[in-house]
């Protein structure tokens, strides 16, 4: 506080009116602490017993009693269904499932089985879907517990669903929600591609009462699944006291709390001690206060949040925080996809995958699965899948199969003929090439038309293709190969990968940092992690380019342009007005067309160079004016291959970035090549250099010579049939020199 | 004005009652200017008038010397000066209408006399004379301890009389008019603030203050002996007795007295313990807080949701209890003006006294 200072003639008026009072009392009382003026009679006042009723308001003993009848006793609450992994169904609290059949598990958190026998589902379908057709089945834990018809299209609304007892556990229940929905005018995939019914996983659990749950492990983790729906993230106190700890308890923190609860990245708010109320009350939340030891302990708050009590002690490492890992075991679904041997016939069952039997018109289905992080094939060797499945007769002309390998199309099978029989060992050959070291996906689409397409399907007809866990996928050997490319950087990323600079900070606040750094805690490699370097956008000077040179404003324009949507109308679209430039270029005659025959050649010849030798800087610049994304990542210098930097667009919520790096990771299909665009639409671009050149990470043995230098000569084919042929060249024509200087005769 | 006193003063009494134990050690007292600036915007937002008036809607939308002196008092914890002065300047060309410098004690704007009843009320007067004082101190204002002074002579002179049942010992009287009877004299203990009249005593010479906290003190402990403390007594030379004319529950008014020895740093007075050991038996998380009781039973007679009131009882068995942290809500400032207000008191006091109670 200030100190006081009193002017020196108030300091004077200010005790002669103290000394002056004190001669005026009406009367003095010794005390042995000083003099104290008593008034001895209390003559002329009324009593309190004839006051009127006016000052009798100021003695009620409901004056301070206030009625409202707006405040009510807390609401009971949702513990919801948590999703346990990314996806893009999910759009804030709904889930999308969508097509004629879609399957789904979530986890339930409960802190005891004994707090509700109903399990609440909110939904809402589009007015494609026949109500009498369509239904949701429910299974908690494995047991079905029921099924309702899907008939909400105007809003969400609950079914409650009665749970029978025994069925819920303490602790993670699984809930699988599948869905069943048809067409009510339609058939066929397109008519399934239109259909869609939302699950309000909000709205969606046991509904409880507060009250009722013990606090404890399960009931913080019950709190945090709730809290997760709800807009505010969740509340860390007291983190300021951390001091020089605070990014390491945050660290750990944060990526416990991620990996057991799965799903979509949680939010976060850093908060002192001394806090306002949201407008919806917390379900849970995290308090750090110090104490004597590290230690976790779990309580309700006076708000009735689920608290995480975290006691530390000054200067303690959180690592020697026990009791954390027991209460926070991390989902099995945050681990990488499963290794899969190479040179052998490997199961789809190994890898997860089990046979799945389609009764609808459109099915799409992905398998992840990982090749080593040395695996590398450029040349033509083939790799094998072996395929078990069977399709139903009868099915409608162009019914099809299409497999695909991360995303590019191998097979399309016609399910016509051979109907009704289960085809075994069905050999697919496919370039090797396309698979990559790392994450791949094995994925099929199975497409029935309507027949007829324009009538509701009909309900008669059961399976029409099961795919069997016992078909194969064979990937030929690899030499110990490394190409360049930012994937196994990628895949290494840790939770401790995060790299700034003095200017980070523009770009990357720290919930931002936290985030990122949560999202990598998943699936991680579990071997040296990789750096992620953290660019502003106005740093963009601090990126190491290698051998290449990126403009700068192609880059900027990647991540604050975006793409203009179409127009929504109907209507017919407007008719381009004439562009009055390229009627004068039409119009300049025999000259022009002889120019315009000469750009024509130019471009072409620059275009074969290209492919003989390819200058991949003008290929980079060209390929990033066709981009638009969140963010950028790069690795465009090859002697650091465990690095990657990263900008973001200012507009881009780091939340959706990370759940893309978090599905990137587990499901693959991320960032590959030297530049990598991750889009608006969730979808990542890579850009890959084509004068990448592998590198032998084995020793050059006679075993392995043949492949690895396949795959050298595979990874620039032209460069080497053309350096071979001017050689051949040069050869012929010293050969043909030779033959004609011996022959000539001396005159 | 005993300045050195003054400061002593602030500067020991927080410690003397800090009796936390060892995390007393590990966690100090904050400014809460900076770490709840947020919870003092909300309640300013919804419980102050931008002319200054703190406006008790459930209560006719009427303001009081009391809710005058809280919001200054307030004011001075989170250093804004701009509210402070608008608040002083309202309170003094609405409410300070008698002649002896105090204040009369309620504003009601709908009424063609504003100011019916111009009776004061000596814990408004005190906590005005408080606020002033700290401001002063603060802000280096002399004309606040100026005006300070003036009200804690008029209260001394009018409000400490004589104890009827100890001659040597003072009560506080609740008004100037209207409390002293033939055979007794009523009392509203948790009128006392022995905080604020020690400091208000050592800033403004008037010791009678002092000397009046002590004696309280002594008679919140005898009453304490007897269970939990009234809203109102009575004193007549026999002694003390639940009063006879005025309510005598342990009520909305009694609520405070914990909250004010605890900041006071008394918070292993008998009154803190007794109350506390009824928060322990009745207070549950999801469930209306008790707000009127029996003082001799503890059986709960009314409940409030308020989180005020539910922070004054995360604080009292904090306090007792000398715990991890305290179950204190957060802020919310849709609650009535008097539990908001007396929430932010918890959270000061608990920041000066007992800084482990931290809300959990």
């Amino acid at each position: 506080m200030n100190a006081l200072h009193l002017t020196p003639p108030v300091a004077v008026m200010a005790a002669a009116l103290v000394l002056g009072l004190s001669l005026v009392s009406p009367a003095l009382a010794q005390s042995g602490t000083g003099v104290i003026a008593i008034p001895f009679d209390d003559s002329g006042v009324e009593d309190l017993l004839d006051a009127p009723p006016i000052f009798e308001e100021r003695f009620s003993d409901t004056r301070r009693r206030a009625e409202d009848p707006t405040r009510s006793a807390p609401d009971l609450w949702v513990a919801p269904l948590r999703p346990v992994h990314v996806s893009q169904q999910q759009q804030g609290n709904l889930w999308r499932f969508t097509g004629e059949h879609h399957r789904e598990v979530f986890s339930l958190h409960v802190a005891d089985p004994t707090l509700s026998d109903t399990l609440r589902v909110a939904s809402i379908s589009t007015v494609n879907v026949l109500p009498e057709r369509s239904a949701a089945s429910v299974s908690v834990n494995g047991t079905h517990i029921g099924s309702f018809e899907l008939d909400r299209f105007e809003q969400v609304a609950a079914t409650e669903l009665p749970i029978p007892p025994g069925v819920l556990v303490k602790g993670r229940n699984e809930v699988t929600i599948e869905i069943l929905q048809h067409h009510r005018i339609f058939c066929g995939p397109d008519a399934s591609w239109a259909l869609w019914t939302e699950i309000d996983l909000s709205q969606s659990g046991i509904v409880v009462d507060p009250a009722a749950v013990d606090p404890g492990p399960e009931g913080f983790m019950m709190g945090l699944a709730a809290q997760a729906g709800l807009d505010s993230g969740l509340e860390i106190r007291g983190t300021e006291l951390l001091d020089a700890q605070r990014s390491a308890w945050i660290g750990l923190l944060t990526q416990r709390l991620s990996s057991a609860i799965g799903g979509q990245p949680l939010g976060y708010r850093f908060t002192g001690y001394w806090s306002v109320a949201s407008d919806t009350p917390s379900r849970a939340r995290v308090t750090f206060i110090p104490g004597p030891a590290n230690r976790v302990s779990f309580r309700r708050g006076a708000d009735g949040a689920h608290v995480m009590v975290i006691e530390f002690a000054e200067g303690a490492a959180p690592d020697e925080l026990p009791g954390l890992t027991e209460h926070m075991a991390a989902l099995p679904q945050s681990k990488r996809p499963q290794l899969i041997d190479v040179a052998r016939e490997v199961r789809l069952s190994e890898f997860g995958f089990r046979t799945e039997r389609y009764a609808q018109r459109y099915a799409h289905r992905e398998i992840a699965f990982r090749l080593p992080d040395d695996w590398l094939v450029l040349t033509a060797a083939k790799a094998r899948l072996r395929l078990d499945y069977i399709y139903a007769e009868g099915l409608p002309p162009g019914s099809v199969l299409i497999l695909s390998i991360n995303g590019t199309p191998i097979r399309m099978l016609p399910l016509l003929d051979e109907a009704n029989s289960y085809i075994t060992r069905f050999p697919i050959d496919f370039e090797a090439r396309l698979l990559t070291a790392g994450a791949n996906v094995l994925s099929y689409e199975m497409l029935i038309p309507g027949d007829p397409p324009d009538m509701p399907c009909s309900s008669s007809r059961g399976a029409v293709l099961e795919i069997n866990q016992n078909s194969t996928l064979n990937v030929p050997y690899s030499p110990s190969m490394y190409l360049a490319d930012m994937g196994l950087a990628f895949t290494a990323l840790g939770p401790d990968s995060l790299r700034l600079n003095d200017l980070s900070h523009r770009a990357f606040g720290e919930l931002d940092q936290i985030t990122l750094a949560t999202a990598l805690s998943r699936a991680t490699a579990g071997y040296r992690p990789g750096a992620l370097h953290l660019i502003a956008l106005d740093d963009m000077g601090s990126i190491p380019q290698g051998r290449y040179s990126v403009e700068r404003r192609l880059l900027e324009e990647v991540l604050l342009m975006r793409p203009t949507q179409p127009a929504s109308g109907q209507g017919t679209p407007a008719r381009a007005a004439p562009d009055p430039f390229r009627l004068v270029g039409d119009a300049r005659g025999t000259r022009a067309a002889l120019s315009g025959w000469w750009d024509w050649f130019a471009g072409h010849a620059g275009d074969f160079l290209q492919w003989v030798s390819p200058r991949v800087e003008n290929r980079l610049n060209t390929w990033l004016t066709k981009q638009s994304g969140q963010a950028i990542f790069m690795q465009l210098d090859d002697s650091r291959p465990d690095h990657i930097w990263m900008m973001r667009s200012p507009d881009a919520d780091v939340s959706t970035i990370a759940a893309a790096i978090i599905s990137a990771r587990t499901f693959g299909e991320g960032p590959r090549g030297q530049v990598s665009v991750l889009g608006h639409d969730g979808q990542w671009h890579n850009w890959m250099a084509p004068d990448r050149r592998p590198v032998m990470l084995d020793r050059w043995t006679f075993s392995n010579f043949r492949p690895a230098m396949g795959n050298v000569v595979s990874a620039r084919p032209i460069t080497y049939v053309v350096t071979l042929f001017f050689l051949a060249l040069i050869s012929a024509a010293l050969a043909l020199r030779l033959v004609i200087k011996t022959r000539e005769h001396d005159i | 004005m005993n300045r050195r006193r003054f400061l002593s003063t602030l500067a020991v009494l927080p410690m003397a009652g800090s009796a936390g134990g060892a995390l007393a050690s590990r966690m100090d007292s904050v400014d809460l200017s900076h770490a709840a600036d947020a919870v003092w915007r909300a309640w300013k937002e919804v419980h102050l008038a931008p002319d200054g008036r703190v406006v008790d809607v459930f209560q006719q939308d009427a303001s009081h010397s009391e809710g005058q002196g809280y919001g200054m008092l307030l004011a001075t914890e989170f250093d804004d000066a701009a509210a402070f002065e608008r608040m002083y300047e309202w309170t003094e060309l609405h409410l300070a209408q008698r002649s002896d410098g105090l204040l009369s004690w309620r504003w009601l704007p709908a009424s063609p006399n504003p100011v019916p009843d111009p009776n004061n009320a000596s814990d408004g007067d005190l906590f005005y004379a408080w606020a002033l004082v700290r401001a002063a101190h603060r802000w280096t204002e002399a004309r606040y301890m100026t005006r300070a002074i003036s009200l804690a002579q008029a209260l001394t002179q009018t409000c400490v009389i004589r104890n009827p049942a100890r001659p040597n010992s003072t009560l506080f009287l609740p008004a100037a008019h209207g409390f002293v009877h033939d055979n007794a004299v009523s009392i509203n203990p948790s009128y006392y603030m022995p905080l604020a009249m020690r400091e208000l005593a050592a800033a403004t010479g008037q010791t009678a203050l002092d000397v009046c906290a002590a004696d309280g003190e002594r008679l919140l402990e005898e009453i304490a002996a007897a269970g939990l403390v009234p809203d109102w007594i009575d004193v007549s030379a026999d002694g003390w007795m639940p009063s006879q004319r005025l309510p005598s529950n342990t009520g909305y008014e009694a609520l405070r007295v914990p909250l004010f020895l605890i900041w006071s740093g008394q918070q292993t007075h008998t009154a803190v313990r007794n109350i506390a050991s009824v928060y322990e038996r009745v207070v549950h998380v999801g469930e209306a807080v008790p707000t009127v009781l029996e003082p001799g039973s503890g059986v709960v007679l009314d409940t409030s949701p308020d989180p005020g009131y539910r922070a004054l009882a995360g604080l009292v068995r904090c306090a007792v209890t000398s715990g991890i942290g305290a179950d204190i809500p957060p802020f919310d400032a849709k609650q009535p003006y008097y539990p908001a207000t007396l929430q932010l008191f918890a959270m000061i006091a608990a920041n000066k006294v007992l800084p482990e109670c931290v809300p959990v």
